[in-house]
C-alpha cells in the first residue's frame, strides 16, 4: 500500500494536463495556474478519500473540475481585466500576448465559457485535459455514450457560436 | 450540405492547441512544476497539527471514553470516600469561627442560667407541695389500692387509709391548680 506522499508524487505528473484543463475554464494562464495549485492543495487535504488507486487521475480531475467551478463562481475572475492590463503594460508586443488577445482566440474562449456546464465539463476534459472517453465517464460518473454525444453537441455549439460572432 | 464532424473537431483542436501553446509560452511547464512544488512544500510545513476534531469519529469517541474512564470515574470514587468527611469538617470549622454561632452558644448558656434562677425563685409553698406530692405518690405505690365512692370516702375500709387518700387527692388538685397558675403568671410576666 502506497503512502500519501508517494501518491501525491504520482499525481504531480499530471500537473501539466491539470493546468491545461484549468486554462479551459479561465481566460489567462495566471488564473489557470492558481486554479491548478488550489486543485493540488485540495487533493493533498483529501488524499485519504482516494480509495481506488487505478482511478487516481479521474479523482484528481474531479477535484479540479469542482475547484474551477467553485472558484469561477465565487470570484467571477474579478482580477482578470487587471491582469490583462498588466500583461499589456509589461510587453504588449510579444507574440504570445498578441495571441491571447487576438479576436479569434477571444471568440473561441467566449464560446467555451458560454457552453452549458454539462457540455463544458466533457469538452474541457477531452480537449484540454486530454482524457479518454472512458476516463471522462468515470470522472463524471456518466456513461461513455453520453460523453460522446455531449462532446459532439459541445463542438457544434462552439462552432455555431463562433460563426455567429463573425 | 452536411457538416463534416472531423473538420469541426480539427478546427476546435486547432483553437485549443493555439490556446495551450500560448499559455505554455508565457508560463513554461518547468516553471509551473517548480512553483507548484514550492507551494505544496510550504503548505505541508505550515499545516496545523491534527486535533481531536479532525480525527475520525470512532477515534474521537474512543479518546473521550478513555478520558472518562481514567479521570472522571476515579475522581468520583475519591470524592465518595474522603471528600465528604473533609467537607463536613471544613464547614464545621468555618461555622465555629463565625460570630453568629458564638452568640447563639452564649444565648443558650444564659437561657439555662435564667431558668435555673427562676426555679430557685419559685414560691416556697409550691416547692413544698411538689415535695409532699412526690412523697405521697411514693407512699401510695406501697399501700394497697382502695375503691372509693363518689365523695372520695372509703366505701368500707381502713379510716387512716381513706383519710390519706382524700388528702392526696386534694393536694393533687391544689398542686395542679398552682402549677397552672404559676405557668400563666410566668407567661404574662414574659409578655
Amino acid at each position: 500500500m502506497k503512502n500519501s506522499s508517494q501518491v501525491m508524487e504520482e499525481l504531480m505528473d499530471y500537473s501539466n494536463v491539470v493546468f491545461r484543463f484549468c486554462l479551459g475554464f479561465v481566460r489567462n494562464p495566471w488564473d489557470a495556474e492558481e486554479l491548478m495549485q488550489e486543485t493540488y492543495l485540495r487533493a493533498l487535504k483529501n488524499i485519504h478519500t482516494l480509495r481506488d488507486m487505478k482511478r487516481k487521475k479521474e479523482w484528481l480531475f474531479r477535484i479540479a473540475r469542482n475547484t474551477c467551478l467553485n472558484m469561477v463562481k465565487r470570484r467571477k475572475m474579478y482580477d482578470l481585466r487587471l491582469r490583462e492590463m498588466d500583461v499589456q503594460r509589461e510587453n504588449p508586443d510579444s507574440p504570445e500576448r498578441q495571441m491571447i488577445h487576438s479576436e479569434q482566440h477571444l471568440r473561441f474562449k467566449d464560446s467555451v465559457q458560454n457552453l452549458p456546464t454539462k457540455l463544458k465539463d466533457v469538452f474541457l476534459l477531452k480537449e484540454y485535459g486530454l482524457l479518454t472517453c472512458g476516463e471522462i465517464a468515470s470522472a463524471l460518473r456518466i456513461k461513455e455514450g453520453t460523453v460522446m454525444s455531449r462532446l459532439n453537441r459541445a463542438r457544434e455549439t462552439i462552432l455555431e457560436h463562433m460563426k455567429e460572432q463573425l | 450540405m452536411t457538416k463534416n464532424p472531423k473538420d469541426d473537431a480539427s478546427q476546435i483542436a486547432d483553437c485549443v492547441k493555439k490556446d495551450t501553446q500560448a499559455a505554455f509560452d508565457i508560463l513554461s511547464e518547468k516553471e509551473l512544476r517548480i512553483r507548484l512544488e514550492k507551494r505544496m512544500e510550504h503548505e505541508l510545513r505550515n499545516r496545523p497539527p491534527q486535533g481531536l476534531f479532525r480525527l475520525k469519529w470512532s477515534w474521537a469517541f474512543a479518546g473521550a471514553l478513555t478520558f472518562f474512564l481514567l479521570v472522571t470515574i476515579p475522581l468520583f470514587i475519591l470524592k465518595d470516600s474522603a471528600g465528604e468527611h473533609k467537607a463536613h469538617t471544613a464547614i464545621k470549622n468555618f461555622l465555629q469561627g463565625t460570630p453568629g454561632v458564638q452568640s447563639l452558644k452564649e444565648w443558650r448558656e444564659l437561657n439555662r442560667m435564667v431558668l435555673s434562677v427562676k426555679r430557685e425563685a419559685e414560691p416556697s409553698f409550691i416547692r413544698q407541695m411538689r415535695r409532699s406530692y412526690d412523697q405521697t405518690q411514693r407512699e401510695g405505690l406501697t399501700t394497697p389500692s382502695v375503691v372509693l365512692d363518689q365523695t372520695g370516702k372509703d366505701s368500707g375500709g381502713d379510716s387512716d387509709t381513706s383519710e390519706k387518700l382524700g388528702r392526696m387527692i386534694r393536694e393533687r388538685s391544689i398542686y395542679r391548680f398552682l402549677s397552672k397558675y404559676s405557668k400563666h403568671f410566668e407567661e404574662e410576666k414574659n409578655g
